[in-house]
């Protein structure tokens, strides 16, 4: 029996080379897709990870102010605590290197006297302890920033921040790939006491690395840290960060969660299907073994030995195209990082051993459970059955409409569940989705068996390719279902962003009202340091062509415990009062001046529970400041944030300067001409001066990169689709050998037969389409309706994005019609005496 | 209507065979049928009866000679050109019916009117009287797969004839039945070549049936004989 | 944990070594030279402008008014200067100099030794030094995970310290006051080290100081009272380059006379400098001249930790005084061993003397440096 099935595999592959092509093709694309996504999902928080250990070192606990600042005083304290074994104190800014444009570094001041330091290991070319000997300015830098600057020890060089331009030395090489973690790649390190008085910190700590004692009750520590520190800190362990992370890239990786779970669904039924499909054209050859005295039991092994074997050629490409898929996916998904979340990019993709497990689990598990009911359905059969040339149809009336019974009850049971129960329950949207995706397939086989069923049939064409679908219903249903599930994606994440987007133009729209905007940035980005000048304000107010200056402060406060923006702005200014999609009607602004409240986002409205009437705590950096609600805006930033005017600002949370104006111009102005202005006449990477236009451009880039990612998936579900369709044309080719041989036999040309077998393609692309379609419109109202307003609590208005969802129809039709050609013209070669062979 | 329907000159069928043997399944047969004749064709399971009947219809070519239907050498005919020639002039009955189970009784008699792209006024009166001449009317609509054999076959005939096809071949034609209804059938199915002035050729292993033909031919290992005149 | 430990602390031993060498070629520290005036109580205070300087103290105390001994300890502050300029006012993290502190308790009844240290960079926020008449000398935060400070202080006659480590889970609060007048080691307070022009430093002691405070030891506090001894030594470079270690001695005699002896060695073992003083009863001095004292090691103790041998009992002769010593360790593993610095791992500890025919004559603190592979002085 062994040797059999070395050669019956060997011969299949020789008779049939593109249909167990297909098959492996199939196993591999679905764990590809299932993969990929994991890779890059995993990968984002590794890199995340990193980026927290860059900062904490190999830190057991982390300590930063709630401010966003320590004092220096808390130090001391930290490092006295009972339990910790080293502390080391970090400051931390982001500069621009002068001398080459658009060059920025992260500088970190630590304390390079400190022994048990260990940034130290990652010192080379020079003795630890002389930067402090070697007076002011004395830096090192990563191997990357030295490189792309050219530097040798003893350059001088210049940075820049807000306050202006300061002159370093460099005087060694840090490489934090040789500390372990992946660290950044331009950073530049000096002692903290230069770092302080050099960039106006003094006083200053960002973080506090604390390592404990070997096996320390780390949340135990944790608390007694903040507790000395009279709780104006939070001190976490790296994995507590590790998950601030997790819920800081929410959004993001929300959406490759969801899309890994619902690939892993496309993928393993994908394999599933492909699996059945090969199996089933191998039906009349068990049936001979059978009849040569073989035991069922060893043509069951046979199956499923060839299954787990395809299975496993599946899988090892699988792993490779998915780990290529993750690479090529890699910068959109890194740019996301960089640009949305201002994190450092992917550096490098991790496979875990899980996403191995689940990819041998999608592919082996699938192959095998795609075998096993057909197998089990061989087994059991008689062997005349077996031998049958026009086989009657397997599944019965009965079955279908059992399947879609099941399929009705699981949607309705669902949506009644979440009505009733738990749509309090955040995961509620995935249980939602995964029963929308699910009750496809069981639906699917009734619906195809009464529309073909019910289709006239005056000719030998389309319809009759309809209505020929319901002899082949098992691998019809199965195809069709493929494509359904793949359409059902592609619609409810074109709906999904497209609302989104739809929701997003218009909220623009509506608070972007000035014609240029002026941010102050550090290193070509916004941050806490960042700041306007007042003369900087004074004179860009005092411009011929200006009209008015809206000017706005924003802050990064803990409220309520999350970390947040708050925003002060002239809330007496009409165009500030514009800015805001305000969600209560009536002099809700008026009403906040006069109450000294505040208006908060939707998303921090829902996350922490507040609404207009209740109070929210601010920490400031004078210490909590307790303000009323006065209202709630829509609000589409990462975070949720927080408005208010600006004199209660400065007298609640303390004093500052502006973090950016915005400009009305004079009527005929030209606000590029006037952006363009501006920004020359400032260094590079201290300001960003953005027009209206180009502001908003900006803001779609972001969100356009934030969905970049889904493409893969709509790719990938797009190529499954198109594969199954064309196994199943390939299989039903051969299965239905005799039937295509009497339509020859009756009259019928080569070219008529090519034409059916479109025509059964295309039947099955329109058929996924509509089923498609239908579970796509569900899965994106509870993409929208559900699962964002419980993740996110943003508002997203549907839309119905015609020119897209058209775009894919065609291109399914045509990946369709594209897939069925060469079964067609298999199917076509098929000799008109196939009859007379089966039946000698 | 004295012309040939089916002239077999020389005709030789070798299929490759195991290694470099080849396997004759026609040896040199030549024989000429006239128009209107009922010719059955008798021998044992392999002895090239099938063949016969594919090489006379057009969908397997000789290895040596010719074959020619009503004048017509099919040897000239490229591939279109003899499926064409089948649609117009060639009925078929197979031994397992093959009628499609997706289609009703009536749509499978329709099938080589569907595939010749005649529209369905055009054939409606024409399927429906076959299905009353079988006595089936009453079931045009139902789906094949609840009729028994008897009614499936004389489907089956009623889709050969439906192109008034001059020459109809039938490959064992009640292999699949029981005596009683073979008979009923095989008389049907003479009774219809009649009315329709077909001319019709039948694989038999059976000499009863064979003996109900004007002629019977024998085939003992792909050569062909004529048989003794029954009697 | 103990990699990262090893990490951090080769780092910092590479950064004394840096400083040393960095700020050896390019500052000019002021040497040990004679001539040197002193001043006190002004010198007890750190001098800045020497690269290193020390306060070492080391004693016996007896608990509940017992004479013999319950604890040996050591309580050090070393001041190591990184940069003879000014610390930048900027920042509260500036500073000159590091700080580094080594305390040790042996309890002489279970024979047990503890070693607390510290490394930090004096800069206001955690550590520093005081000016005259200021009574703090020097002080710095603890050591990781201790709250409290450690801190010297001058109380008017003598010196008042406190150290505590929470992990270690000892602490001491000591006040001391001499019994004797101050003693110059070495003519004008210049003790040679060896024949170079930087090759000495400015050393005095107290020989005998009554001392009296507390000491806790895993939860247990002890009221305690007995002698110690104080060097304060301070200089720059002052060590050759291939000295190895030393062997340096502190013996105080049931008569009321006290010896200071040292022996540098070279890489190869042999002596490279010797010094010896020799206080009388009334406080008189000697210097000792090469040839008129001889010590001889006569056991060995390796550590099971560091794997260094050292030398465990002497006989020391110095016949012009009629001294005839054997000293012996009172605990074998006397041993500092740094979890901070790298291969930093030397024996101080307490040592019985008795004479020739067994009876005690006396007691002292013994200091061995540079034993064992790669190991490397304090400083």
């Amino acid at each position: 029996m062994v040797r059999y099935f070395y050669r019956t595999v060997s011969a299949h592959w020789r008779t049939n080379p593109v249909l167990y092509a297909l098959t492996v093709l199939g196993v591999a694309l679905g764990v590809a897709s299932v993969i990929s996504i994991r890779i890059l999902n995993q990968s984002a928080v590794a890199s995340f990870a990193a980026g927290v250990r860059t900062i904490g070192g190999a830190a057991d606990i982390v300590v930063t102010g709630k401010g966003g600042t320590l004092p220096d005083a808390a130090y001391p304290l930290v490092r006295g605590t009972p339990g910790v074994t080293a502390a080391w104190p970090a400051f931390e800014t982001t500069v621009a290197v002068e001398g080459r444009p658009g060059t920025f570094a992260r500088l970190l001041g630590v304390d390079l006297l400190a022994p048990a330091l260990d940034l130290w290991g990652a010192f080379s070319g020079f003795a630890p302890g002389a930067p402090v000997a070697a007076g002011r300015g004395w830096a090192a830098a990563t191997p990357e920033l030295a490189r792309v600057m050219g530097w040798v020890p003893g350059d001088r060089f210049k940075v820049r921040d807000g306050a202006g331009s300061r002159q370093l030395r460099f005087g060694a090489l840090i490489d934090f790939e040789r500390w372990g973690a992946s660290g950044e790649r331009q950073a530049l390190v000096m002692d903290i006491a230069d770092a302080q008085s050099l960039f106006g910190g003094a006083g200053t700590l960002h973080r506090i690395g604390v390592t404990a004692a070997e096996g320390a009750d780390l949340p135990a520590l944790a608390a007694r840290i903040e507790d000395r520190l009279g709780g104006r800190a939070d001190a976490v362990t790296p994995s507590e960060r590790t998950g601030q992370a997790r819920e800081l890239l929410g959004a993001f990786r929300l959406n490759l969660t969801a899309m890994s779970l619902v690939s892993l669904l496309v993928g393993t039924f994908l394999v599933f299907s492909s699996m059945r499909a090969c199996l089933v054209w191998q039906r009349r050859e068990f049936g001979v073994l059978r009849s040569l005295g073989s035991t069922p039991g060893q043509v069951l092994a046979l199956i499923l030995g060839e299954a787990a074997l395809l299975g496993v050629m599946g899988v090892a490409i699988g792993i490779l195209a998915g780990y290529w898929t993750a690479v090529w996916n890699l910068e959109a998904v890194s740019s996301t990082l960089t640009n949305v979340y201002m994190l450092r990019e992917i550096e490098s993709l991790e496979v875990s051993r899980g996403t191995l497990a689940l990819a041998v689990f999608a592919g082996l598990g699938g192959a095998l459970s795609g075998t096993l009911l057909p197998a089990l359905d061989v087994w059991r059969r008689d062997t005349r059955t077996l031998l049958d040339t026009l086989p009657a149809q397997s599944a019965g009336t009965a079955v279908t409409r059992v399947l879609f019974r099941i399929g009705l009850v699981l949607v309705v049971g669902a949506l009644a569940w979440y009505w009733l129960i738990a749509w309090r329950w955040r995961l509620t949207g995935f249980v939602l989705s995964t029963a929308v995706m699910l009750c496809l397939p069981l639906l699917t086989p009734w619906l195809v068996q009464h529309l073909a069923a019910r289709v006239r049939v005056p000719d030998f064409g389309f319809r009759y390719g309809v209505r020929s679908l319901g002899a082949t219903l098992a691998n019809t249903s199965f195809s069709v279902s493929s494509l359904a599930m793949a359409v059902c994606l592609l619609v409810g994440i074109t709906l999904l962003v497209e609302s989104f987007r739809e929701t997003l133009v218009r909220w623009v729209d509506r608070s972007l009202t000035a014609d240029v905007f002026v941010t102050a940035t550090v290193g070509a980005r916004p941050g806490p340091d960042a700041t306007l000048s007042a003369q900087l304000v004074e004179r860009l107010a005092g411009r011929p062509d200006v009209e008015g200056v809206g000017p706005l402060r924003r802050l990064f406060l803990a409220v309520e415990g999350q970390r947040v923006a708050v925003v002060g702005v002239d809330l007496s200014r009409p165009a500030a009062r514009q800015r805001l999609a305000l969600l209560s009607g009536g002099d809700v602004v008026g009403r906040a001046i006069r109450e000294r409240g505040i208006l908060i986002g939707e998303p921090l409205s829902s996350s922490a529970s507040v609404t207009v009437g209740d109070t929210i705590e601010i920490e400031g950096s004078q210490g909590p400041v307790r303000l009323p609600v006065s209202g709630i805006y829509r609000d589409y930033t990462q975070g949720g944030s927080v408005t208010m005017d600006l004199g209660l600002m400065a007298e609640t949370l303390g004093p500052g300067a502006l973090t950016s104006v915005a400009l009305q111009l004079r009527p005929g102005a030209d606000p590029e001409a006037v952006a363009a202005g501006i920004e020359s006449r400032h260094p590079r990477g201290s300001l960003r001066v953005r027009s209206n236009r180009h502001l908003k451009e900006d803001i779609f880039r972001v969100f356009d990169q934030t969905f970049a990612v889904t493409r893969i998936l709509q790719v990938m579900s797009l190529i499954i689709a198109a594969c199954a369709i064309t196994l199943t044309l390939l299989v039903v080719a051969q299965e239905k050998a005799s039937e295509i041989a009497l339509y020859r036999t009756l009259g019928a040309f080569r070219r008529q037969v090519f034409l059916l077998f479109v025509s059964k393609g295309t039947a099955m692309a329109f058929l996924g389409l509509v089923l498609g379609f239908a579970g796509g419109i569900g899965l994106g109202a509870i993409l929208i309706f559900v699962i964002q307003k419980s993740y996110f609590g943003w508002s997203i208005e549907w839309a119905w994005p015609w020119w897209p969802l058209a775009g894919e129809a065609l291109a399914i039709v045509c990946a369709a019609v594209l897939a069925s050609l060469y079964p067609a013209f298999k199917a076509s070669r098929t000799p008109a005496n196939e009859l007379c062979h089966a039946d000698a | 209507m004295d012309a040939a329907a089916l002239t077999f000159a020389g005709v030789s069928k070798v299929y490759d065979g195991a290694g470099s043997a080849e396997r004759y399944a026609l040896r040199d047969v030549s024989c000429e049928i006239t128009s209107g004749q009922t010719v059955a064709i008798v021998g044992r399971s392999g002895s090239g009866k099938s063949t016969l009947l594919h090489l006379a219809a057009g969908i397997d070519v000789p290895t040596h000679g010719s074959v020619a239907v009503h004048g017509t050498p099919l040897e000239s005919l490229n591939e279109t050109a003899r499926t064409r020639l089948r649609r117009r002039d060639i009925g078929f009955v197979f031994q397992l019916f093959h009628l499609l189970p997706h289609l009703t009784v009536r749509d499978n008699v329709a099938l080589p009117d569907l595939i010749a792209g005649a529209r369905e006024r055009d054939y409606r009166e024409r399927v429906a009287a076959l299905l009353e001449r079988v006595g089936l009317a009453d079931r045009a609509a139902d789906p094949v797969a609840g009729l028994s054999g008897g009614e499936m076959q004389r489907v089956a005939i009623c889709r050969a004839l439906l192109r008034r096809p001059r020459l109809l071949l039938a490959d064992e034609p009640t292999g699949s039945l029981d005596d009683a209804s073979g008979e009923v059938v095989m008389d049907l199915m003479l009774k219809m070549v009649a009315e329709e002035g077909a001319t019709l050729v039948y694989a038999t292993h059976s000499r009863e049936l064979a003996s109900m033909a004007d002629r019977t031919l024998r085939l003992h290992s792909g050569l062909l004989e004529e048989a003794e005149a029954p009697g | 944990m103990r990699t990262r430990e090893e990490l951090g602390a080769g780092a910092c031993i590479l950064a004394l070594v840096g400083i040393i060498l960095w700020t050896g070629l390019a500052h000019a520290w002021t040497s040990a030279q004679p001539g040197y005036v002193w001043s006190f109580p002004r010198d007890h205070w750190a001098r800045d402008g020497y690269k290193t300087e020390w306060w070492y103290f080391t004693g016996h105390l007896g608990t509940g008014g017992e004479p013999a001994p319950r604890f040996g300890f050591q309580f050090t502050f070393f001041r190591v200067g990184v940069s003879r300029d000014a610390p930048d006012g900027g920042s509260a993290w500036a500073a000159n100099n590091i700080i580094m502190g080594h305390a040790a308790l042996t309890d002489l009844e279970t024979g047990r030794h503890r070693f607390s240290e510290l490394v930090v960079r004096a800069a206001p926020l955690l550590a520093g030094f005081g000016r005259h008449p200021d009574p703090r000398i020097a002080w710095s935060v603890g050591p990781p995970g201790t709250p409290d400070k450690w801190q010297l202080s001058w109380n008017g006659k003598g010196f008042d310290f406190i150290m505590a480590d929470a992990g270690k889970s000892f602490s001491f609060s000591l006040s001391t006051r001499p019994l004797k007048p101050l003693v110059y080691q070495g003519p004008g307070g210049v003790s040679r080290k060896g024949e170079g022009a930087t090759e000495a430093s400015h050393y005095y002691s107290f020989t005998r100081m009554a001392t009296s405070g507390t000491v806790r030891l895993d939860g247990k506090e002890w009221e305690v009272s007995g002698t110690s001894w104080m060097d304060k030594e301070f200089g720059s470079n002052q060590l050759g380059q291939d000295t190895e270690g030393w062997d340096w001695f502190s013996l105080q005699f049931d008569d009321g006379r006290e010896v200071m002896l040292y022996l540098l060695r070279n890489r190869d073992g042999g002596t490279r400098y010797a010094g010896a003083t020799l206080v009388e009863t009334g406080g008189a001095v000697r210097y000792l001249q090469p040839g008129e004292w001889k010590l001889n090691a006569t056991g060995q103790w390796t550590s099971p930790a560091s794997g260094a041998p050292y030398p465990a009992g002497w006989i020391l002769d110095i016949p012009d005084a009629a001294i005839r010593a054997v000293i012996a360790p009172r605990v074998a593993d006397q041993e500092n061993r740094s979890a901070l610095i790298p291969n930093l791992f030397y024996w101080e500890g307490s040592v019985r003397i008795e004479s020739g025919s067994g009876a005690r004559i006396g007691h002292g603190y013994v200091e061995l440096t540079g034993y064992g592979e790669n190991s490397r002085p304090p400083i």
